[in-house]
């Protein structure tokens, strides 16, 4: 650590000047979401007389209880865990399949730079938003929760991260399973795969996040509000102009849910899993970074 | 990649009978994700062909179609408000790109002075979580706040300050998008930086200090140079992105109000081709951004390849 060689009058003005700068750009960090939490503790009639700052005014669960006997909400929450879980177990099988062959040089997989090539291309160019779309309606995805897994789930940028992690395993290991006479499917299985967990790992915690993330497609893909997943139709509260959309009998329910601890309740709800998750992708954040993008 | 060419020769030897009884299955586990790819990369990308067409979904779809040339290009180059469009994505996403890349960079400095690890972990564990969170919900969350009676006005109103409508006016609406965005990103895009310093000879701040070198040198001339070059690589590369203004943040949080400075190509796409059914207008803008983009990228990539140690494979 260079840090400790410093010890002037001028440092030590620095020293407090910068943990001041660190601390309130830290704090613009964790205020907001603290300040949602505590409206949604709160009673309606402060939440919205704007009298809560970050301690909850007139504690109560009333807007946690409103939201878990909301059907509308229940059924958003079960799809979003169900694309999540089933979209990200998609994802990582399609991405080690990919990046397995690819991980190989030109002697083991003949033809890889054409293969490479038509696998980055798509990373390069798109179709782009409508004619996506238009291929998402005509192949009949449209109102399926499959619209929000099929599409995209090759990654392609996964792909890359987890070829160059397979590359990063020592030759000998491999060369011998290759000489005791091994499948390529078996190494993957029995020698590759065990000993990139780590890899696996990253690419499952920010597919799992990316899944749980996403909105926007089900708002173009999915018309049917009762197939939404959470984060869609929070988005759908938060944009008040859409509701005029829903059926009337929903409207009435609805009615409840543009409370502002009810909105406030539903944003915490849908942090909270990512900040289970968080932990975990901590260890993983440097690597996920370099190793995708940077290669010394 | 390079010593692969040396190999070929030695490998063309062996008969290519031979040679795929061995190693067909590293094939037959790339059909899955080739199809994948196939089916929605590379049909959705000969589906731009809509652009040059009147499309119409009953007559035969994209092969009955008429043929149209760059008619569509035409129609959207002259509508009154593509100008302005344009400039609204140019300028927000630059704006996002350069200030973002300070914010990233200072705050890696700062982070980098300090000595209690702890206090070190806590800022990067809490500053990288809002790169985590979607649009919606923080969207939702700077909504409440930036409304004429949220908090941060009432913070305002403190020092006399009257209501400041961030999201409703066409005079905060764009820096309100760049500073939300560089709230969200500033902590996640220090890493790279980070990991850079951790590379720096700690021999470089001693032999400064014997020198006479105080921190703030230490930082100007060890730090910094220590980390150009992924400044410069991270710089080289952003230029693919000048037409990239944040789709979802802009259509999480605009509205009708502030179109006149909100409005950028992505979003203007969305209304046009989805809310609007225009299919081949909006194809037409999304083509001529995908050019764009590409060539931009295409460029970025061959300066950040020639000039400094960027490797995409």
């Amino acid at each position: 650590m260079h840090n400790q060689i410093y010890n002037s009058f001028g440092d030590k003005v620095f020293r407090v000047i910068n943990y001041l700068i660190l601390t309130v750009v830290t704090l613009t960090c964790l205020l907001p979401i603290l300040h949602v939490l505590a409206i949604s503790f709160s009673d309606s009639v402060s939440a919205t007389a704007n009298k809560v700052l970050f301690i909850p005014k007139g504690f109560n669960l009333a807007a946690y209880e409103t939201m878990f006997s909301n059907p509308i909400f229940l059924n958003s929450f079960f799809v979003s865990v169900f694309r999540t879980v089933v979209g990200t177990a998609i994802n990582l099988f399609f991405t080690i399949l990919a990046a397995y062959p690819l991980s190989k040089d030109d002697r083991d997989l003949r033809g890889r730079k054409w293969i490479s090539l038509f696998f980055i291309i798509p990373m390069m160019v798109s179709g782009g938003l409508i004619p996506t779309y238009l291929l998402v309606n005509r192949i009949g995805l449209i109102d399926s929760i499959w619209s929000l897994i099929l599409p995209g789930c090759l990654p392609i940028g996964n792909v890359v991260l987890m070829m160059n992690f397979f590359r990063g395993i020592n030759r000998s290991i491999l060369e011998a399973a290759d000489i005791d006479g091994a499948s390529e499917l078996a190494i993957l299985i029995q020698v590759v795969l065990p000993l990139s967990t780590a890899s696996i790992a990253t690419v499952t915690l920010f597919q799992m996040v990316a899944h749980w993330n996403d909105w926007f497609g089900a708002t173009i893909y999915i018309n049917d509000n009762r197939k939404w997943p959470l984060q869609t139709l929070l988005r759908q509260m938060l944009q008040s102009i859409d509701i005029s959309t829903f059926g009337a009998e929903t409207i009435s329910k609805l009615r409840l849910l543009s409370d502002r601890s009810f909105r406030s309740a539903m944003i915490i709800f849908a942090t909270i899993p990512i900040l289970c998750v968080y932990p975990f992708m901590q260890k993983h954040f440097v690597s996920g970074i370099t190793i995708g993008s940077v290669k010394e | 990649m390079a010593s692969t060419t040396k190999n070929t020769g030695a490998a063309t030897k062996t008969p290519f009978s031979t040679y795929f009884r061995r190693k067909w299955q590293l094939y037959f586990m790339l059909l899955l994700p080739a199809v994948e790819v196939l089916i929605f990369n590379y049909i959705p990308l000969a589906g731009l062909s809509i652009a040059f067409q009147n499309y119409n979904p009953g007559a035969g779809g994209l092969f009955g179609s008429e043929f149209v040339g760059l008619k569509w290009f035409r129609t959207a180059f002259n509508m009154p408000d593509f100008p302005s469009i344009f400039r609204n994505t140019l300028t927000m996403a630059v704006g996002k790109i350069i200030l973002g890349q300070i914010a990233a960079i200072i705050f890696a400095l700062l982070l980098n002075e300090v000595g209690n690890p702890f206090y070190k972990r806590t800022v990067q564990t809490i500053t990288y979580f809002p790169h985590f969170l979607s649009w919606a919900i923080i969207g939702g969350i700077f909504t409440d706040m930036l409304s004429s009676s949220g908090v941060v006005n009432q913070f305002l109103g403190l020092f006399n300050v009257s209501p400041i409508f961030f999201l409703g006016s066409n005079q905060w609406f764009q820096p309100t998008m760049i500073v939300l965005d560089i709230w969200k990103e500033f902590g996640w895009g220090a890493i790279v930086y980070l990991a850079a310093m951790t590379n720096i000879n700690p021999e470089l701040y001693e032999s400064a200090a014997i020198d006479g070198a105080g921190r703030l040198r230490g930082i100007l001339y060890v730090t910094i140079p220590g980390i150009s070059s992924v400044i410069v690589m991270l710089s080289v590369l952003n230029i693919g992105s000048i037409l990239n203004a944040g789709f979802e943040q802009i259509l999480m949080m605009y509205n009708p109000a502030v179109y006149q400075t909100g409005d950028i190509l992505d979003t203007f796409i969305y209304r046009q081709g989805l809310l609007d059914a225009q299919y081949s207008l909006s194809t037409a803008i999304g083509f001529f951004k995908s050019v764009i983009s590409l060539i931009l990228t295409l460029t970025a990539n061959y300066l950040a390849v020639r000039f400094t140690d960027y490797r995409i494979f």
